[in-house]
């Protein structure tokens, strides 16, 4: 039993390590997550930093983290910060990603409150953060304020404050419709001399579009009553602001930091002394309705509010093939930014393309305009009277509270010349599927392999050039080799040729001692054809009494009254050796012999050293 | 002779032949492909975007797999990481025509689209078929022709009586081979010394020097084609097409 527990054991660890051989090699993935605060107790009037820290090693995407509802807070500002470090351990690289969000966050009310866990999710799992515990008492406690404030900040009035310097928020209407406009007025009430004031977080509008139309670079004061009371009141901000959704929004507040100067009467602060405090305007609270169904027909252009559109040309008169500039204005109380191109028709056949987009706002009787221009370049192909004009903008109009179509009024332009339209299509171009735009995507695979960028990274792309390479030089190498054989082979026969003739002509020297006069002719035949073969670098067999004058004139370059002397006593030899009728007489083979000697050594002497290398050595010992 | 032929076929033949090791594990990618496809048809695209981003953390480089992924993304409506994985597609199948389809059309929803310096005639003309010539390619014909070149090479040595009709081959493709491998391995060093990256936050201010506090010299919008040409910490100095230059953050752009 144990026996089988331990080759279990051993199955499972060998089972781990080949899986972790034959994958590919993953390095480990870890994910930390950690909350903190700056400060665990605030005054109403502070500002608490809470910033998440997600550490990651070995992941290329980092999860965000998700932050619980912060109900008691508004959040002033976030921002993010990335670092990244490389470290190398044993070897083995770890790539270490922190990512920090911080979260600037200002009470809303006093108390304890309670920042419930943050979470973020990774490969399934979630891991969270410590809830953390936060105390909100009147005033202000945080550090760099309570300095200033240590002589005697219970004699501050933090209440009678709070009333004379505010700042006030007005909309328009507490209740609009998806997309359409509302202009929030920002404005600074103050009783009291303000001695330095700066911008301590701007507005923020979560789920609008926003257009900023002022901004207060100085304050200009004007006399205002608010509650009864009489105020220094400055216009800080304007801003349009269009739904993108309908739901209920809180858009983050304006901040303001501001010093005043408290005199009082005793000796220490007769001339004043400066307090320091946060300003944040009052909270605001937007309800967004949706729009109700369009039962036009017609696709609705996004636009909420008021609308008017108008076409207008540059010329009256235009040639076929010349471009001409034509014009769609609309101008509303909406948000032009996301109306895209309305396009227009042309009567006649032409080509129009949008050249340019203008964009512009105007402010009309407490109302913010926007003004959007589209350009087109046309040009026309077809002679005629080319009416250009758009579709129904369809639209929806707050102050009826349903939808309305306009069409503006088309523009007629005179076209002279020829016409020139073109029928074809360009060739090559094919329609693509589409969905809106854009190419469907890839269709489904049987295997999904990663392509190399470049066949460089592989080693199959080395290993080819190197092995055909290497093939080629040995090929070449043992070609060379066999050449050279075959060269120093002849060679050898061509310096030899003269002996190797010697030893036949000895031979035949002994056979006509010896009687044998047909035996003397076949070896003279021998000893030429074997002198003239070797001479030429050619087989025994090629050199034939056809052969030999083309071969003893081209290949050696021997004057003709040798070659038919050779050609002669090649015919002799082979009649005497082939004829055993005729029996030649001792003196005529005699003749044959020294002939065969003296053609030897007249070839031997006038061969070119360029063929026949070493010759003169040969020469000079002589034919015996 | 015959031998040394035989043995050099078969190694070529093993180079090329490679036997399906990992059939299973590109079966098992498929299928998930497959799903995150499915998540894409029903508009789910963070479901797909989830599944596709965990193929390519599985380091898997396909061409379909990132033209998938920056349709995801384009439809999530973060241009700049849509535009990234189709450039990223691109490098891998250079004559998609969907691809570069695609890349065209998220590039016209871009926030502003820099023109580069020289976009006329034959400038535009060669800029377009540089597009085309991708390392890939020009190895392609390295190949064809290195091939080519060893093949006449070995005619040439077994055949003395017809070297010099086989001279001219060896020496056109030789000098092709050369021309083409020189090609193919500067642009690959090109690239390897400059890559490029794309911008994928919303805006981006380019400083004119590597600390917060300088001067900021232009500003780029998500989807920005740049072009890396020095790294200093954690700050790169880029170069964008229409040649002005400057220094941002590395987590400001991603890389091709």
């Amino acid at each position: 039993m144990k026996k089988t527990g331990n080759t279990c054991f051993y199955a499972l660890v060998i089972t781990i390590l080949f899986a972790a051989v034959t994958t590919h090699v993953h390095a480990e993935s870890i994910v930390n997550v950690q909350a903190t605060v700056d400060a665990n107790k605030i005054g109403l009037l502070d500002t608490v930093e809470l910033t998440v820290d997600v550490e990651a090693e070995n992941i290329a995407r980092i999860p965000s983290p998700n932050l619980p509802e912060l109900a008691s807070f508004n959040i002033l500002n976030e921002s993010t910060k990335t670092q990244t470090s490389i470290s190398i351990v044993n070897g083995k690289t770890a790539r270490t990603k922190k990512i920090t969000y911080t979260y600037l966050l200002q009470p809303k009310n006093k108390g304890i409150f309670v920042i419930d866990p943050i979470s973020i999710r990774y490969k399934g799992q979630e891991l969270r953060t410590d809830p953390i515990s936060i105390e909100v008492i009147e005033g202000q406690v945080k550090t760099e304020l309570q300095d200033q404030v240590s002589h005697g900040e219970s004699e501050i009035d933090l209440q009678k404050l709070k009333e004379d310097v505010f700042i006030r928020v007005q909309p328009e209407s507490g209740e609009i419709y998806d997309g359409e406009q509302l202009l929030l007025t920002y404005t600074l009430y103050s009783r009291i001399d303000i001695e330095s004031i700066s911008l301590k977080e701007s507005p923020e509008f979560p789920g609008f579009y926003k257009e900023e139309i002022f901004n207060a670079t100085r304050l200009e004061y004007r006399n205002e009553t608010y509650n009864e009371r009489l105020y220094n009141a400055s216009l800080l901000k304007k801003v349009a602001l269009f739904p993108i959704n309908p739901g209920r929004f809180s858009p983050r507040p304006l901040v303001l930091e501001m010093t005043v100067i408290f005199k009082n009467e005793d000796f220490f602060t007769r001339f004043g002394k400066p307090y320091t405090f946060l300003v944040k305007s009052n909270d605001l609270q937007i309800d967004v309705k949706p729009l109700p169904d369009n039962k036009t027909q017609k696709p609705f252009s996004h636009i909420v509010g008021e609308l008017s559109a108008q076409i207008s040309k540059r010329e009256n008169t235009v040639n076929t093939g010349e471009s001409t500039i034509c014009y769609l204005t609309l101008k509303s109380s909406g948000n032009l930014n996301s109306v895209s191109d309305p396009g227009i028709q042309l009567s006649k056949r032409g080509r129009v393309y949008l050249s340019e987009t203008m964009v512009d706002r105007i402010e009309e009787n407490g109302t913010v305009y926007f003004v959007k221009k589209f350009e087109y370049t046309v040009i026309p192909e077809e002679r005629g009277l080319l009416t250009i004009s758009t579709e129904d903008l369809v639209y929806f109009d707050t102050a009826s509270k349903q939808y309305g179509a306009i069409r503006p009024e088309p523009v007629e332009i005179n076209i002279t010349g020829k016409s020139i339209y073109q029928e074809k299509p360009i060739l090559g171009t094919k329609q693509l599927p589409s969905e809106g735009g854009l190419t469907y995507i890839k269709r489904d695979l049987r295997e999904l392999k990663s392509t190399l960028p470049s066949p460089f990274s592989r080693p199959y792309f080395y290993l080819y050039h190197i092995i055909l390479v290497a093939a080629t030089g040995i090929l070449f190498f043992i070609r060379l080799k066999r050449e050279s054989i075959e060269k120093n082979e002849l060679v050898f026969k061509r310096k030899r040729a003269r002996s190797f003739a010697s030893k036949k002509l000895a031979q035949a020297q002994k056979a006509i001692a010896e009687k044998r006069f047909s035996d003397t002719a076949d070896l003279i035949l021998q000893a030429l054809s074997m002198y003239i073969a070797y001479k030429s670098g050619k087989n025994v067999q090629e050199v034939t009494k056809k052969r030999v004058k083309q071969l003893l004139g081209i290949t050696l370059g021997i004057k003709e009254g040798v070659q038919n002397e050779v050609y002669d006593i090649l015919e002799q030899c082979s009649m005497f050796k082939f004829s055993k009728q005729s029996v030649p007489a001792q003196e005529r083979i005699e003749g044959l012999y020294q002939s065969a000697v003296s053609v030897i050594e007249s070839i031997e002497n006038s061969t070119p050293s360029g063929i026949l290398s070493g010759s003169g050595r040969n020469t000079k010992s002589g034919v015996k | 002779m015959k031998t040394l032929f035989f043995c050099t076929l078969f190694l070529t033949l093993t180079v090329f032949v490679i036997p399906p090791a990992h059939a299973d594990l590109s079966e098992e990618s498929a299928r998930i492909y497959n799903e995150a496809n499915d998540f894409y048809s029903s508009k789910e695209y963070n479901k797909a975007l989830n599944i596709y981003t965990e193929l390519i953390e599985r380091g898997i480089k396909n061409p379909s797999l990132f033209y998938n992924l920056g349709n995801t993304y384009f439809k999530l409506g973060q241009i700049g990481y849509a535009i990234l994985y189709y450039e990223k597609a691109l490098s891998l199948k250079p004559f998609d025509r969907d691809i570069r389809n695609n890349l065209e059309y998220a590039r016209r929803s871009m926030e502003e689209r820099i023109q580069p310096l020289y976009n006329e005639g034959l400038f535009n003309f060669l800029r377009i078929t540089y597009s085309f010539v991708k390392p890939s390619l020009l190895a392609v014909f390295e190949l064809v022709f290195f091939t080519g070149f060893i093949v006449f090479s070995i005619l040439f040595i077994l055949f003395p009586y017809h070297r010099q009709r086989f001279k001219k081959q060896v020496i056109v493709f030789g000098i092709l081979f050369f021309v083409f491998g020189m090609c193919a391995f500067s642009r690959t060093a090109y690239e390897k010394a400059n890559p490029k990256g794309i911008v994928v936050e919303e805006a981006v201010e380019v400083l004119s020097a590597p600390i917060v506090e300088s001067e900021p010299v232009l500003q780029l919008y998500e989807g920005t084609r740049t072009k890396v040409l020095e790294t200093r910490g954690d700050w790169i100095r880029i170069r964008i097409d229409d040649g002005r230059e400057g220094w941002i953050l590395q987590q400001d752009i991603a890389l091709i």
